[in-house]
């Protein structure tokens, strides 16, 4: 095995090296408790991955020994047999030939040792068990020493994704020039450059103050300079005449003014100063999570390279004829997915060639190609990557489902003919699932299919299904491209703010609450015509109810597997590109809470995940949102403001900043328009526009308040004359505020409409 | 001469305070001292062990996280780290209390996760002697027994040590 080129067992060897980790500890767990449920099947797993990557490599002296291990953890996990610490010994036995075996293969010797010894060992039904340190396979000590011997001492080796101390089964240093690095570092490094981005917010944030501290002292700048229009008036003259400190005083005043034009000079000039520099930070912190993220990049090909070899050997095994297309191998996906990612979408090929495809001669008789075809395709979506595994065999039996269902107590036969075809088809990613009569070599263990759900679930990803009898069956794996940054809907629920993924948010919208259908005991509404399932988040969540705004109640239209769920909630804040961060080892499943994330401000707000969150909506049975309507009857009602402006970005400028804040707003282009709206409807207020064509603003307010059958209503002008003359002429229209365009600003607008409600 | 010898005297003594300034400092390691973090739960003392507490905070803003059991009380930024916050009382049967500005979170260290432990005031950090540390009184329920590492008296007031590492382990604290 002395190949330069490439190394067969590249990612092989890694995967094993850390599955031999795992099935160590975890045999020294389970041999203080035995009982362990769930490490017995994730042992089992192990044992399972272990089995199928050696078989893909062609390594079946360890293919053989992991499948006895996963036979024997088959039994205790089925209650056939005890595990006690005499069956943990034989595992250790069969461990140290698995590490024997390694061993080779990181050394880039002949891995293909016999192992028969350690097997029969395992197999033997030991009445005197030898202790584990004396049938070790001998091969084991020397090659250490010299192994140790030849590592030169300037090589570092980093051993990727390491939990333990290491041990013996270490990969060597390779020859390369490239540095290996733990993903732990990577991971620690991409979170340090996320804290940076949430820094580089508050800088911002900084930068926004010093903006109004300037505005500040330009309004007491222009406070002082009134005083000095009295000096000019001839009245004072005499009265400075009389008054000679007069004089000084307003010398002192022109001597204010002159600093505090300094003053405000130095902010400004620091101000944009700071503000290049925030966006220098910005545009560094940006490209160094960038790189951070990039570094984490790896082809899809560089996992997906194996599987030609893989099918092409399974279907030599069942006698199929198999042509396996691979789309999209050359995007690029972040490591750790990867790593993720390829158990389970060898578990999908397995099961695809060994069950969905069919015989040979079967398919001839459905005037099939002989030859099936299976297709892995990749896709980028968004920020998203979409992965396809396509058979076009047999389709999935639903009928095979049901009877599996119901013998294996998952469903009584009255709900097993209740449930849809949609949700029967999700049966086949429970854990110890199989439909499978018979056990091959393949697949058919009732391991695999929940393997690639539990994955996808990890990296917050979807699986669905879609198949179709006697055509195809499709998996469709959704997963983000990077762990490290998701796209996420913030939104406010329950007095609480929360994310939701943006790759299950189908749409937002606002419905009234007269739009809401009853259907039976649940809560619809009609999208496109279609009746869709409307739940409040806050419920769902177990959260406290928050009032709802009757009139626009925001809606997030979410959608996974296939369904769709219409959820109520508080507010939509906006869409945030969120750093994922976990809770801690102790914390794992909460119900509806895939993740955390620390946002701007500083607080960490939960990430909610949208699979477990439509499945749980589903079976809840909710309070309605259009019960207790006399309650919120008694709220204080804000009606809308309307808008009266000819220009369309005025408009729709103001639009978004009072809509932002939670009034709702009509529009009208002109003052006529205007005049028509305000017979039909009351509002609260009015934000008007100086120069329209027709009636000018002033002309529409005098005429609006001179009109006694109008409700009172305050009126904001917003011009662009900022002639104190037009103020004046403003005021005496009966305008309660007057905003100058050029000092336009967003939090101006909406104080002083708040100080006029 | 009379001078003399008192200068010899003071010398004397100098040397043996220096001598003695050796001598005691490895009879403290021998004589297994605990440090430890004593604090109250409602009006109870307890005390953790400070080779399990990594830092005392005032409480920050504390995220809730919907359909967690009632011991997690939520989630706080911890330099940019999440950190749960475990109120621990319903475990040990201590009836809850409101938030004061007296209040803090213990963060721990050494465990197999790491968590902010929710408490009402910290009153100090002591040094226990491990001989000082009393076995439980036998009225405590088996259940709580488990989590108690023991009992010592800090001025005539009882303070009961957790056992942090079960307590870590158990079942209330996680959510699996």
């Amino acid at each position: 095995m002395a190949s330069t080129k490439k190394d067969p067992y590249r990612y092989f060897k890694i995967e094993a090296n850390e599955l031999l980790d795992q099935l160590n500890n975890g045999m020294l767990q389970l041999e203080e408790n035995p009982a362990d449920t769930p490490l017995l099947d994730e042992m089992f797993r192990l044992a399972h991955t272990l089995k199928g990557s050696a078989r893909l490599v062609k390594l079946t002296n360890l293919g053989d020994i992991a499948h006895y291990i996963e036979d024997i953890l088959g039994e205790a996990k089925a209650g056939e047999i005890q595990l006690t610490s005499e069956i943990i010994d034989r595992f250790i036995v069969g461990l140290d030939a698995v590490a024997a075996v390694l061993k080779h293969v990181n050394d880039g010797t002949d891995p293909h040792i016999d192992v028969s010894a350690s097997l029969e060992q395992m197999k033997r039904e030991a009445s005197a068990p030898a202790p584990a340190s004396e049938v070790a396979p001998p091969v084991a000590e020397p090659d250490v020493a010299g192994q140790a011997a030849t590592v030169t001492p300037v090589k570092i080796v980093e051993k990727v994704k390491s939990r333990e101390v290491s041990s013996i089964h270490d990969a060597p240093a390779e020859d390369n020039e490239t540095v290996r690095i733990s993903i732990g570092k990577l991971n620690n490094m991409l979170a340090l450059s996320g804290e940076l981005v949430i820094n580089k917010i508050k800088l911002q944030e900084k930068s926004n103050q010093l903006a109004s501290v300037s505005a500040l002292l330009e309004q007491n700048g222009k406070y002082t300079e009134s005083w000095l229009q009295f000096s000019g008036l001839p009245e004072f003259e005499d009265l400075k005449a009389r008054h000679s400190d007069l004089k000084e005083v307003f010398k002192d005043i022109e001597q204010s003014i002159q600093t505090q034009q300094k003053i405000r000079e130095e902010i400004n000039y620091f101000a944009s100063q700071y503000e290049q520099d925030v966006k220098l930070t910005h545009s560094i912190s940006m490209d160094l999570q960038e790189e951070a993220f990039r570094a984490r990049l790896l082809p899809a090909n560089s996992i997906l390279m194996d599987f030609k070899r893989f099918v092409r050997d399974i279907a030599k095994e069942l006698n199929k004829e198999i042509k396996l297309n691979i789309i999209g191998g050359e995007i690029e996906v972040d490591k750790h997915i990867l790593d993720e990612i390829k158990a389970p979408l060898m578990h999908l090929v397995r099961n695809a060639a060994g069950h969905g495809l069919e015989p040979v001669d079967e398919r001839v008789a459905n005037n099939k190609n002989r030859e099936g075809s299976l297709t892995l395709t990749l896709m980028l979506q968004g920020s998203g990557l979409i992965i396809t595994c396509e058979d076009d065999g047999a389709g999935i039996d639903l009928e095979k489902i049901r009877a599996a269902a119901i013998k294996k107590n998952m469903l009584t036969s009255q709900e097993a003919f209740e449930i849809s075809d949609a949700e029967l088809l999700y049966f086949i990613l429970e854990p110890g699932f199989s439909t499978s009569e018979i056990i091959t070599n393949l697949s058919g263990r009732g391991v695999g299919l929940d393997v690639v759900a539990t994955a996808i679930a990890g990296l917050r990803g979807q699986v669905s299904i879609k198949t179709e009898s006697g055509r195809f069956t499709r998996f469709i794996i959704e997963l983000p491209r990077s762990l490290a940054n998701l796209p996420c809907l913030l939104i406010e629920s329950g007095h609480e703010k929360l994310l939701l993924p943006l790759s299950c948010v189908v749409e937002t919208f606002r419905i009234e609450k007269k739009e809401i259908e009853i259907k039976g005991n649940r809560e619809v509404i009609r999208i496109s015509g279609r009746a869709t399932p409307l739940v409040r988040l806050n419920q769902i969540l177990k959260l406290p109810d928050q009032a709802l705004d009757s009139k626009k109640i925001p809606v997030v239209g979410v959608s996974s597997r296939g369904e769709f769920i219409a959820f109520a909630v508080n507010g939509l804040i906006g869409v945030r590109e969120v750093v994922v961060k976990n809770i801690g080892n102790h914390i794992k499943r909460v119900a509806n809470v895939g993740a955390t994330t620390i946002l701007g401000d500083g607080n960490p707000v939960v990430i909610l995940d949208p699979v477990q969150l439509i499945q749980n909506s589903k079976e809840a049975s909710l309070n309605r949102i259009t019960d207790g309507d006399e309650d919120e009857g008694n709220m204080d009602e804000v009606l809308p403001i309307l808008v009266i402006d000819d220009s369309l970005t005025t408009r729709m400028m103001e639009k978004s900043i009072l809509e932002s804040a939670g009034y709702e707003v009509d529009l009208a282009v002109c003052a006529e328009e205007a005049m028509e709206k305000v017979k039909e409807k009351k509002y609260e207020l009015m934000v008007v526009d100086v120069e329209m064509p027709g009636m000018t603003g002033f002309e529409f307010i005098k005429k609006f308040n001179d009109n006694p059958e109008f409700p009172e209503t305050p009126s904001i002008i917003v011009s662009s004359l900022a002639s104190a003359e037009m103020k004046r002429k403003g005021i005496d229209a009966g305008a309660k505020g007057y905003i100058v365009k050029g000092e336009f600003d967003q939090n101006l607008l909406l104080e002083t409409i708040e100080s006029l409600i | 001469m009379k001078d003399d010898l008192a200068l010899t005297n003071d010398l004397l003594e100098l040397r043996k305070a220096f001598n003695k300034s050796f001598s005691v400092a490895p009879q403290i390691e021998t004589e297994e001292m605990d440090q430890a973090v004593v604090f109250t739960l409602s009006k109870e003392s307890y005390a953790i062990n400070t080779n399990f507490t990594r830092v005392i905070i005032k409480i920050p803003h504390i995220t809730k996280i919907p359909c967690a059991p009632s011991v997690i009380v939520g989630i706080i930024n911890l330099n940019g780290v999440i950190v749960s916050v475990s109120d621990i009382r319903s475990i040990l049967g201590v009836s809850a209390n409101e938030i004061t500005s007296e209040s803090r979170i213990i963060v721990t260290k050494n465990l197999h996760y790491t968590t902010g432990i929710l408490v009402d005031s910290i009153k100090s950090v002591v040094f226990v002697k491990q001989k000082d540390i009393q076995p439980p009184i036998s009225t405590i329920s088996a259940v709580k027994a488990e989590l108690i590492q023991g009992e010592f008296y800090l001025k005539d007031k009882l303070v009961t040590l957790l056992n942090m590492e079960r307590l870590s382990k158990s079942n209330e604290m996680k959510v699996e």
